[in-house]
């Protein structure tokens, strides 16, 4: 194997050199691109907006070419025909190609880290878990070699089904910078690693064939197509879902609660246009000098007080305030302000905030609750470790409240609430986002950048329960408002739970109280619609989504909401019987053994059209001739007819033939 | 041991519905030169790739070394050397790597063939696989597939697009490496002069369809050429003889070459009306050039231009 080994080490490095050099160049501009003075770019993310196109692919591009070279056909016979197994020279290759892959990519990218690690260079601290994305990126690039490779090697039509085995590595790179812990990501790329890899091998050692391939190989084959036509097919489920959107023939309305700039509560009904119907009051009288006005005008949502929303966090879920992803500038620090060439980043890490000159792009300072500290020097005492959010440069801690002062260099307690606990703070878009609403368990408070507070009033209702808080206020009459509404957390049927506005006065007075009975979900969408999503969508990805939404006990699988289920279910159960009734008719007709035509039916039947699509890109499909004996069809790579059981006929001889 | 190294039973490969090889039933004899011949896009090729295991055949077997061609061994493949009709090597390789290359991944590797072969065609190991001629990569395409030592070595179309002393320095290599031992060669190729000088053994490939496998004598032996002339102008039409592999008009004479000539055949000649009926000695070369050449009445027959309509 050491030969091959360096044989294909030396053959790649072109190639290799070739992305190593633009990897660099790339490396090198956004280095630039975060340094350039007088303006704060995250290089945390920057870097990452990088690395997550470039591993890809770098990655393919070296994979597909490492094979595509060598397929020719006299080439590819000097390359197998020797004393090796072909898995012996498939490891070769692939283990030379990621050598070769990880050190074009992964050399300027570890070169790009140890710069950002170095103090000086950037103006955002350090921490060495933000090598991870960058690291997570690599490891998906060799999942995408590996899918260059069984592009490469498989004898399929370009415009077919050869790119489709990229589905896996397009999964696998969605899951990377979707989940929030590396360990995920990086389960999820030793698993599409495997498959494709086990995919290439297969089609290694049957060269590029479905046929000669190990059962292992076939199986990872088939995984690796299914993922790219459930990517074609979610691709064309919402070009379909688009076209029967415009067609749509249902109602289509949608009907919420709204508050109006005098402190009105009213219900607004919007077409599918978004164009406002119809307005009543909550009697259900017609409001007609605010239905005219919102005809008049094309602004209609300027007649209604905006309001800003808090959604109190699930106790449920693991540190609910920090937990922003292992790819998020936020799981280690986050901008909280900035004046003149200095920028206030709090870091999560340090428990302090940090000053950052953009010019120099050093570090300035340090501040903690109580004092500001030049470098090398830090403040003694750091802020609590229950951050619960930052909202500019407001600080929000599970006891108490900050405001940054930038100019000053020090920080200024807004509210330390005795005996409560804070969960939420935002600020009032309806004042110009000068005055904040501080949420705790107890408390809602209404109160002024300078930490006077204007209203304050009791929690009325289980936050469990209706966890979806909105607020509003109005200047003249003074009027704070409070509206809550059921969350979907602990059940879809808590929906059904009527909304509770309240209206307070200056002092926590009490105005007016308004039950907001739940607006009855109506159906809204298109049967076309549905019909589509029954065409495309296969049994088995609509029961597993019912099964994991209900393990997870979530409710938000709802097939009475904007579907109907009936059609969605009919047009569903029609398709899985069709498809598999077709694999049925395609496997006799292609003479499958019995074991094969049932398996293939039964997998179509829940699989669908996918499974369908997936069997046609599968199979090597042999040519169909007529039988010399029955007349009718017969597959060509049988020995004996499938409907007559005669054997092919010799060629007939012309009596030129000459035998020893 | 045993007596073939290769042998098949009804092999046959399909592209789509077109047929390429059609129920090849093939026995290649344990140490003979074996010619493996057919012209263009007869499918020579396709079956030495399947029996190397390069490509599936879409129904039959064949066993190479007493082995299944798509399942063999490690062992297998050790001893058997083949020369693919591109001269493949690694552009990028010197001829000295290409050679290192070869040997380590070769049990067996000898090094004085490797470079009595790279002398013959006066090649030195510092040169680029890319900068070589196709003479001199044929060369060392055969220094690398001769120097294992190979107990079947199987060339494919070994001469293809080589000049004539190219060619002639190939299979003086080929025999001068490989005469004397207990070797077998099968090697393909449509030019015949080069089958008639090395090979002891042939088989013919005629669309797909295994037409002749025996020695050369016996096909020497089997092939007949007839002249027949005809006082007035010889029938329009192409006589319809069992064995007619190739007919040729000239004025008032008809050349016949025929497979398999009996009494029977000799009668049916004699009863063509021709005023005299020749058999006559036919070469090698043409005796191949009649039998691979599209058969019957395919053939250009040219009317008499004396003869009175």
């Amino acid at each position: 194997m050491k030969p091959l080994f360096f044989k294909e080490l030396r053959q790649g490095l072109t190639w290799a050199f070739a992305v190593l050099a633009i990897m660099t160049i790339a490396a090198i501009y956004f280095a630039w691109d975060v340094t350039r003075p007088g303006r704060y770019v995250p290089p945390f993310e920057r870097f990452q907006q990088w690395s997550v196109v470039a591993c890809p692919l770098a990655g393919l591009f070296l994979g597909v070419l490492h094979v595509l070279t060598e397929k020719r056909r006299d080439l590819w016979a000097f390359l197998v025909h020797r004393p090796m197994s072909r898995t012996t020279i498939a490891l070769a290759k692939m283990s030379a190609g990621l050598v070769l892959y990880f050190l074009a990519v992964g050399l300027p990218l570890a070169a790009a880290n140890a710069w950002l690690a170095m103090p000086g260079h950037v103006p955002a601290p350090f921490y060495w878990p933000m090598v991870l994305p960058g690291l997570a990126d690599v490891l998906t690039g060799s999942v995408y070699y590996l899918a260059g490779l069984l592009v490469g090697m498989r004898d399929a039509r370009w415009y077919g089904s050869r790119v489709l085995a990229v589905g896996v590595a397009i999964i696998c790179s969605v899951i990377v910078v979707s989940v929030w812990y590396f360990w995920l990501a990086l389960l999820a790329i030793i698993v599409a690693a495997g498959v494709l890899g086990v995919a290439a091998w297969g089609s290694f050692v049957g060269g590029g064939q479905y046929g000669p391939q190990p059962l292992a190989a076939k199986a990872a084959l088939g995984a690796s197509l299914l993922a790219g036509i459930a990517i074609v097919f979610v691709i064309g489920g919402m070009v379909l879902a688009a076209i029967a959107g415009a067609a749509a023939t249902g109602p289509g309305t949608r009907t919420t609660y709204r508050i109006t700039r005098d402190g009105e509560v009213v219900r607004l009904v919007r077409d599918r246009w978004n164009r406002a119907i119809e307005i009543t009051n909550l009697d259900g009288t017609h409001n007609r000098p605010l239905e005219r006005e919102a005809q008049e005008s094309d602004r209609w949502y300027a007649m209604f007080l905006g309001t800003d929303t808090v959604v109190i966090p699930d106790e449920s879920e693991p540190d609910p305030n920090r937990a922003h992803g292992y790819r998020h500038a936020d799981t280690f620090y986050r901008h909280v302000g900035g004046v003149g060439q200095t920028q206030w980043l709090y870091s999560f890490r340090e428990r302090l905030v940090l000053a950052f000159d953009l010019e120099r792009t050093v570090l300035v300072g340090r501040l903690g609750p109580t004092e500001y500290r030049a470098p090398p020097e830090s403040p003694v005492q750091r802020f609590g470790e229950s951050i619960v959010s930052t909202w500019g440069n407001v600080l929000v801690f599970e006891d108490v409240v900050y405001r940054l002062k930038p100019r000053e260099r020090t920080i200024a307690t807004m509210i330390a609430p005795a005996g409560e606990r804070v969960l939420a703070l935002t600020a009032l878009r309806s004042r110009d986002h000068n005055e904040f609403v501080v949420v705790t368990d107890r408390t809602v408070r209404f109160m002024t950048r300078d930490g006077e507070v204007l209203t304050a009033a009791d929690i009325e209702h289980d936050l469990v329960r209706y966890g979806y808080l909105q607020f509003a206020a109005t200047e003249n009459p003074q009027r704070f408002f409070v509206w809550y509404s059921p969350s979907h957390r602990p059940c879809v049927e808590a929906l059904e739970l009527p909304g509770d506005l309240i209206v307070y006065g200056p002092n926590g007075a009490l105005v007016a109280r308004h039950e907001l009975p739940a607006i009855p979900r109506q159906y809204s969408g298109s049967t076309w619609y549905d019909v589509a999503l029954g065409l495309t969508v296969p049994l088995a990805a609509m029961g597993t989504a019912f099964v994991v939404t209900r393990a997870l006990g979530e409710s938000s699988f709802d097939p009475d909401g904007p579907i109907r289920a009936d059609v969605v279910y009919g047009v569903m159960s029609l398709m899985a019987i069709a498809c598999a009734v077709v694999t049925m008719r395609l496997a006799r007709r292609y003479a499958f053994s019995r074991g094969r035509r049932w398996g293939w039916s039964v997998f179509n039947f829940f699989a669908g059209p996918m499974g369908l699509a997936l069997l046609w890109c599968l199979r090597d499909w042999p040519a169909r001739l007529p039988c010399d004996a029955c007349g009718k069809k017969r597959v060509t790579n049988r020995d004996r007819c499938e409907h007559c059981d005669s054997a092919f006929p010799s060629p007939a001889p012309d009596g030129t033939e000459i035998f020893e | 041991m045993d007596d073939f190294v290769i042998q098949t039973k009804g092999l046959s490969r399909c592209f789509g519905s077109r047929t390429v090889v059609s129920d090849l039933d093939l026995a290649v004899p344990r140490g003979c030169i074996f010619g493996f011949l057919g012209r263009n896009g007869s499918g020579k090729t396709t079956t030495i790739r399947m029996l190397l295991g390069l490509l599936e055949p879409t129904r039959g077997e064949a066993r190479v070394l007493g082995e299944d061609s798509r399942a063999l061994s490690e062992t297998a493949r050790s001893r058997i050397g083949y020369m693919a009709e591109g001269h493949p090597v690694y552009d990028w390789m010197r001829i000295g790597e290409c050679g290192r290359f070869q040997a380590a991944c070769f049990r067996s590797w000898n090094e004085s063939i490797f470079r009595a072969v790279l002398e013959h065609f006066r090649l030195g190991p510092e040169r680029r696989a890319r900068e070589l001629s196709r003479g001199e990569r044929a060369g060392l395409c055969l220094a690398l597939t001769l120097a294992p030592e190979p107990e079947l070595l199987i060339l494919d179309d070994p001469a293809l697009g080589l000049d004539p002393v190219a060619r002639r320095s190939l299979l003086e290599a080929m025999i001068a490496v490989t005469r004397g031992k207990d070797r077998t060669i099968l090697f393909s190729s449509h030019l015949l002069g080069d089958v008639e000088r090395v090979a002891d053994w042939i088989a013919v490939l005629d669309r797909g369809v295994l037409r002749a496998s025996c020695t050369l004598a016996t096909f020497q032996r089997r092939i007949s050429r007839f002249v027949l002339a005809w006082d007035g102008s010889p029938p329009p039409d192409t006589p319809t003889l069992p064995g007619l592999v190739h007919a040729f008009r000239d004025g008032r004479e008809l050349q016949l070459t025929i497979a398999n000539v009996d009494d029977r055949v000799r009668a049916a000649v004699g009863s063509l009306g021709a005023s005299s009926v020749q058999e006559v000695p036919i070469g090698l070369e043409d005796a191949f050039i009649d039998y691979l050449g599209d058969r019957g009445e395919k053939n250009l027959l040219l009317p008499d231009p004396e003869a009175t309509p």
